[in-house]
């Protein structure tokens, strides 16, 4: 009697009441998402070039797994856009941050002009679940796209580090001085849209205080290339003629005329046949020295040449 | 006239030749008796026995055969040093066959030959200046063989009251015998037959060295000026110049005038008086006390009595020093922050630490001349002279300072194994790891500071205490934007509703919290609600079942649902609420931003339960000047 009269109560409750229950508690959130860097951004790009920016997804909490939803937003540019990993990343646990690489290839009739649009990630649960009961809340980040397609060769670089490894120091053969060879090591960030390379390295080389300047000098012969949009580490060779000690170079890196990066590093010179290590050749010897060999070359080859003129001229006036 | 000679007597015949014959006889005789001295002794006798007569025949006394002289030059330009042996020579000759002496004086008087006890004992009586100085007499040589007179000059007492202040001395040479009865001295002295080997002889004194003192303590690579005060007493033919040699021990060779080994410095210039010498120090040497001994030395090769003293000199404690390319930011990467609200760690820093003390001290440990670093990582735009490493100047934001504890901010330095070679070495290389809070300013494009970067100013401290400057990194990096976004709560409490009605305000808030390093706005995006909601499965359009996401309304206020204010939520337009959220600048408290929200429940449904549904916000970088 009483359970039959509690269910009447009950149903008529129901009756009254259709409320809808959005939240059913609060639960605290601790799991950040973001992401670095927040833009795609290339402002030279050519016709036909393609360019990759990675992107990273980061979680405060990877303790659990999840996925990210990426859409591209680019309307006029959508074609060209293409995340490398696909559209759902894998967000798996214990991964606290996960690149998403994010290829921009630029189509041969792309018109000169500049383009923008985003790149929307978010995060869900990796079974897609959401919390009974409750209008949850996904995180997400934009990613704004900025991009330049224009029609001209830009040439620029970027220093991102400098080194000059030990050395030997230059050893006489006779009465030729070959010099040590400095290798300068550039680590070049190619920020235009052609290979490049420096034009030119130059070093002034002072004693270990930096107060007297021992000796001026620049790199021989041409410093690789790097392709555009790439970082990579670049040699220049360069002679010097100080004997072993420990000396501060001053550099300058060039681009054309532009100095792009000056500054100042130790220099080790180790005594000859320290290191193996290969010095300077032909090239690295004074001009004077250069003569000095290839004068006495030039005179034998034309002496061999008009000996073999006479020969000949003999066996014709025989004939 | 003529004669018949046949016709004479006998005698008239002969008469002439007889007177002829006897004449030449006695011519003959005559000539014998005086040629050959005939009858000599006989005709002696005859005197003897007639007259008395007495006649003695004196000693010859010895000549010079060959001139007496100096066998090594003594002259003006070569003086004999005080204390090295002086040689006279000469050949005497006595007419006796006795053996002489060779007699050096000082000065021109006969001297006093002294006779032999006997005639057995020639040789023995060697003869004596009268008046002076005797400088030396030769032990008795035989006649016409040479001989020779050596002393040993000193340098004050022997010759003491000399000419020219006892630096240039007359000699004079005789050779004496020892006659027993009648001793004799050559009648003329010598004096030597060249202009090189002649009297006078010159004798070089010491030079004085008083003092010997250094300009010390000097840096590395400086010059040391060691200085003494000395003098040379000699005169003639001016003064002698003068010169110290330096060495690192006591171990002068006097034979070659320089150091057997460790030399140090000498004096370049002649000088007359007090002598200096200049060493220029290596480029790298350790700091400590070194040993000198200073050595005066004339330009004959005279040294000091003086000699050596000990002159130690003290090369001082330099600071280590750093080049700004000899830095390197994060191996020259971009510095990336990748946990939201909290330290990123594992960001790298290496750089050379040089010393001119080398990077050995005394103890050969490698390394052991450097005792650390002071190291500021810092936004370009705050210098070295604000974010100098101390306590004081550290600030998550832009600038981190290394003396900080490490509690607060963990850097890790180790030095390379493969580093610092030896005493010859000056540098030592460190490598580093480091945090920074998610709050370290972006350095990129879009945000205020894009045209700075991060770098790294290092100084090092050495085993002293003594402590370089900072020197800041040629090449800093740039710090990208981290854009990232909490929340406090993960869902929107709506709470409940009726069908038919909406919320009368935005009263429902949501906060998302700046846990990245840039300032916040906040795009939304919603789906529609029902019941049965997933990702995968989401609600089918139901006028009964299913609550659309455009029935959600947001705001920054919490204005009425009817506001105009109040955006309507979309599943396929995003909406961008600027909300301006601060960038955070606590590492401890976040900047945040709230969202108001709204609901209404479309009278049409008629079915009660848990609606749940998926609202996504989406993080964006503010405009710059926007909660920067």
């Amino acid at each position: 009697m009483k359970a039959r009269r509690f269910m009447n109560k009950f149903s008529k409750l129901l009756a009254c009441l259709p409320v809808l229950f959005f939240l059913v508690m609060a639960p605290v959130a601790e799991a950040g998402f973001g992401i670095t860097p927040p833009y795609v951004r290339n402002t030279s790009l050519i016709r036909n070039s393609t360019y990759e920016q990675q992107i990273l997804l980061v979680r405060g909490d990877p303790n659990t797994a999840q996925k990210a939803e990426v859409t591209i937003d680019a309307p006029e540019i959508q074609d060209w856009i293409q995340i490398v990993e696909g559209s759902t990343i894998a967000l798996p646990r214990g991964e606290q941050k996960v690149p998403m690489t994010v290829r921009v290839t630029v189509p041969e009739d792309a018109e000169f002009k500049d383009y923008t649009g985003a790149i929307r990630i978010r995060t869900v649960a990796d079974d897609g679940q959401v919390a009974e009961g409750a209008v949850s809340i996904s995180l997400g980040a934009r990613v704004d796209i900025e991009l330049s397609v224009i029609d001209k060769e830009i040439k620029d670089f970027r220093v991102r580090r400098v080194s000059i490894a030990e050395l030997n120091e230059g050893h006489k053969f006779w009465w030729l001085f070959f010099p040590g060879k400095i290798r300068f090591e550039t680590l070049l960030e190619n920020i235009g849209n052609v290979d490049v390379a420096p034009s030119r390295v130059e070093l002034k080389m002072y004693e270990r205080t930096g107060t007297v300047l021992l000796e001026e000098t620049s790199n021989i012969g041409k410093v690789p290339k790097v392709k555009p949009y790439a970082t990579e580490p670049v040699v220049a060779e360069i002679p010097t003629r100080l004997p072993s000690g420990s000396y501060v170079a001053r550099y300058k890196v060039f681009n054309g005329d532009e100095v792009k990066q000056e500054g100042e590093l130790s220099v080790n010179i180790l005594p000859y046949g320290t290191l193996q290590l290969a010095g300077f050749g032909f090239m690295g010897l004074s001009i004077a020295h250069k003569i000095s060999i290839l004068l006495p070359v030039f005179a034998l080859l034309i002496a061999i040449l008009y000996l073999i003129h006479i020969k000949r001229s003999r066996k014709k006036n025989r004939l | 006239m003529l004669y018949n000679q046949n016709e004479l007597p006998k005698f008239m015949q002969t008469a002439g030749k007889i007177t002829i014959l006897t004449a030449f006889a006695g011519v003959a005789v005559f000539l014998f008796a005086f040629v050959f001295d005939a009858g000599t002794q006989q005709l002696n006798r005859v005197s003897a026995e007639t007259a008395s007569t007495t006649l003695t025949v004196l000693n010859t006394p010895p000549t010079f055969q060959q001139a007496a002289y100096e066998v090594v030059e003594s002259s003006t330009s070569t003086p004999t040093n005080s204390g090295s042996v002086i040689q006279w020579r000469a050949i005497g000759n006595d007419s006796n066959g006795a053996p002489y002496f060779l007699l050096i004086c000082s000065g021109n008087g006969a001297p006093t030959a002294n006779p032999a006890s006997g005639p057995g004992n020639l040789g023995t009586a060697p003869p004596r200046c009268p008046t002076g100085t005797q400088w030396g007499v030769s032990a008795a040589t035989n006649s016409s063989q040479p001989a020779t007179v050596s002393t040993t000059t000193s340098e004050a007492g022997t010759f003491a009251g000399g000419s020219f202040n006892g630096e240039k001395h007359r000699w004079f040479a005789w050779v004496c015998d020892d006659d027993p009865v009648n001793p004799r001295c050559s009648t003329a002295f010598s004096q030597g037959f060249s202009a090189t080997n002649s009297s006078p002889y010159h004798i070089n004194k010491r030079p004085v060295l008083t003092s010997a003192t250094n300009n010390g303590p000097v840096n590395p690579g400086a010059t040391l000026t060691f200085s003494s005060v000395s003098t040379d007493p000699d005169t003639i033919g001016g003064e002698d110049n003068i010169f110290i040699v330096v060495c690192d021990s006591n171990n002068y060779n006097t034979t070659t005038n320089t150091c057997n080994s460790g030399f140090l410095a000498s004096t370049s210039v002649g000088v007359t008086a007090n002598a200096n010498a200049a060493y220029i120090l290596a480029s790298i040497v350790r700091d400590n006390v070194y040993s000198a001994f200073t050595f005066l030395v004339d330009q004959h090769g005279h040294e000091a009595l003086a000699n050596p003293i000990q002159n130690n000199f003290t090369v001082n404690n330099v600071a280590p020093t750093v080049l700004g390319g000899d830095i390197t930011l994060n191996s020259a990467s971009n510095l990336i922050l990748t946990v939201p609200g909290n330290q990123t760690t594992g960001f790298t820093l290496q750089y050379t630490l040089r010393d001119a003390n080398s990077c050995v001290n005394t103890t050969g440990t490698p390394g052991s001349e450097f005792a650390g670093y002071r190291i500021a990582i810092h936004r370009s735009g705050i210098s070295s002279s604000t974010c100098n490493s101390t306590v004081g100047s550290h600030n998550p934001n832009n600038c981190y300072a290394s003396q900080v504890p490490s509690s607060v901010w963990n850097l890790n330095c180790t030095a390379s194994t493969t580093s610092c070679t030896g005493a010859l070495d000056d540098s030592m290389v460190y490598n580093c790891t480091f945090p920074l809070w998610f709050v370290a300013d972006p350095t990129d494009t879009g945000t205020p500071w894009a045209s700075q970067n991060w770098v790294a100013s290092v100084a090092g401290v050495d085993d002293d205490g003594a402590i370089g400057v900072l020197r800041t990194a040629s090449i800093g990096q740039e710090l990208i934007s981290f854009v990232a976004l909490d929340l406090i709560t993960a869902s929107i409490p709506y709470g409940g509703l009726e069908p038919g009605t909406n919320s009368p305000t935005l009263n429902a808030t949501t906060t998302i919290l700046a846990v990245g390093n840039t300032a916040l706005d906040q795009e939304n995006l919603g789906e529609s609600m029902c019941t049965t909601f997933s990702v995968a499965t989401e609600c089918r359009p139901s006028a009964t079942s299913t609550v659309p996401e455009s029935e959600q309304k947001f705001a920054t206020t919490s204005v009425s649902y009817g506001n105009v204010a109040a955006l309507r939520l979309s599943s396929t337009t995003v909406r961008e609420l600027e909300l301006n959220v601060n960038k955070t600048t606590s590492t401890t408290t976040r900047s945040q931003g709230i969202t108001y929200w709204g609901i209404a429940v479309p009278a049409s449904i008629t079915l009660a339960g848990s609606y749940r549904g998926l609202n996504t916000f989406t993080a964006v970088r503010s405009e710059i000047g926007q909660g920067w």
